[in-house]
């Protein structure tokens, strides 16, 4: 391995883990070497100053993060609103037919499209009497009143 | 099986509140609330202790459970910043300096400012896992093991907040 260690590498290195080239890698270079002792020697200055005191004015009106988020949703749904609320024409009431109309004016078309002209005479409730008058001129039924056309003789 | 010794809410409070008041200042902006949740979580250990539950390792789970403490505290910090005055600017000078290392002795004030400011701008996970790794010392797997997080992703939260925290230096030298 000939190209030096990048941070993160050396970091890895550092936490006692990474691969054995690195690790040779670290050991030959100087420049690799120097970083490794800078980078320990960062974190232990880091970790020093967070163990020690909170020094004053750090935490002095630190807003939470979520508070910062919350506003700057609640800010942005606001102007939305009114930015929507500038640009709707204003209302009107609807002058269309009411839905209502408009299911009878189906419901007719779909009977006339079902009971039309060229249908049957006989499906017209109406007509039933034409077509009852019509049957019984057509000939004598042997239910007529003057009794049955045709006398049977007693055979005894 | 071994019996794990019963240790006293006495010895696990003298052994562990100072340290469990320095995570929570860590994790949190006020140092009252910091205050608060040590007081919550070691309450906590007194009713574990009254309930005669034996943790194997106390100071993990106390750990565990301040991460957790400071958490909700976090999550419930909006409305309290609202009914406390919204943000007032709270004395930090009013709490006492509690811990003086030889570091603190050796870095400017100025200095000491800016690396705390710098940890308060990284993200909560990222807090989480460097305050356990180099304040509190543990290892990269009981880091991971202490939040619930998988090794590598501990790792890459650590090295995010290293490398974040590298630039503040470099500011300062």
């Amino acid at each position: 391995m000939s190209a030096c260690l990048t941070d993160q590498e050396l970091w890895v290195l550092t936490e006692g883990a990474g691969e054995t080239a690195e690790r040779d890698h670290l050991e030959r270079c100087a420049l690799c070497s120097y970083r490794a002792r800078q980078l320990e020697d960062d974190l232990a200055l880091v970790g020093g100053a967070l163990r020690g005191a909170c020094p004053p004015g750090v935490s002095a009106g630190v807003r939470p993060k979520m508070v910062r988020l919350t506003w700057g949703a609640a800010v942005a749904l606001v102007v939305f609103g009114l930015v929507a609320l500038w640009s709707a024409p204003p209302w009107r009431p609807s002058t269309a037919p009411l839905a209502r109309t408009d299911g009878v004016a189906a419901l007719t078309e779909l009977s006339a499209s079902v009971f039309g002209e060229d249908t049957p005479e006989i499906s017209r409730a109406t007509d039933l009497d034409v077509v009852a008058t019509a049957f019984e001129s057509a000939g004598p039924s042997e239910w007529q009143p003057g009794g049955c056309e045709f006398e049977i003789e007693p055979l005894f | 099986m071994s019996a794990v010794p019963q240790v006293s809410f006495e010895d696990l409070h003298a052994e562990h509140a100072p340290r469990l008041e320095r995570l929570c200042r860590l994790l949190l902006n006020d140092p009252t609330e910091a205050q608060d949740v040590t007081q919550d979580v070691l309450l906590k250990l007194l009713q574990e202790q009254r309930a005669a539950r034996v943790h194997e390792a106390w100071d993990r789970w106390l750990t565990r459970v301040t991460v957790n403490a400071c958490r909700d505290r976090r999550r419930s910090g909006w409305w309290r910043w609202w009914r406390d005055g919204r943000g007032s600017p709270r004395e930090e000078a009013r709490s006492p300096v509690v811990w003086t290392t030889p570091e603190d002795a050796l870095l400017g004030v100025e200095a000491r400012r800016a690396i705390w400011l710098a940890f308060r701008q990284l993200s909560p996970r990222q807090r989480e896992v460097f305050a356990l790794r180099y304040v509190h010392e543990l290892s990269t797997s009981e880091v991971a093991a202490t939040l619930g997080l998988g090794e590598g992703s501990a790792k890459q939260h650590l090295f995010r907040a290293v490398r974040q925290l590298r630039v503040t230096l470099r500011g300062i030298r």
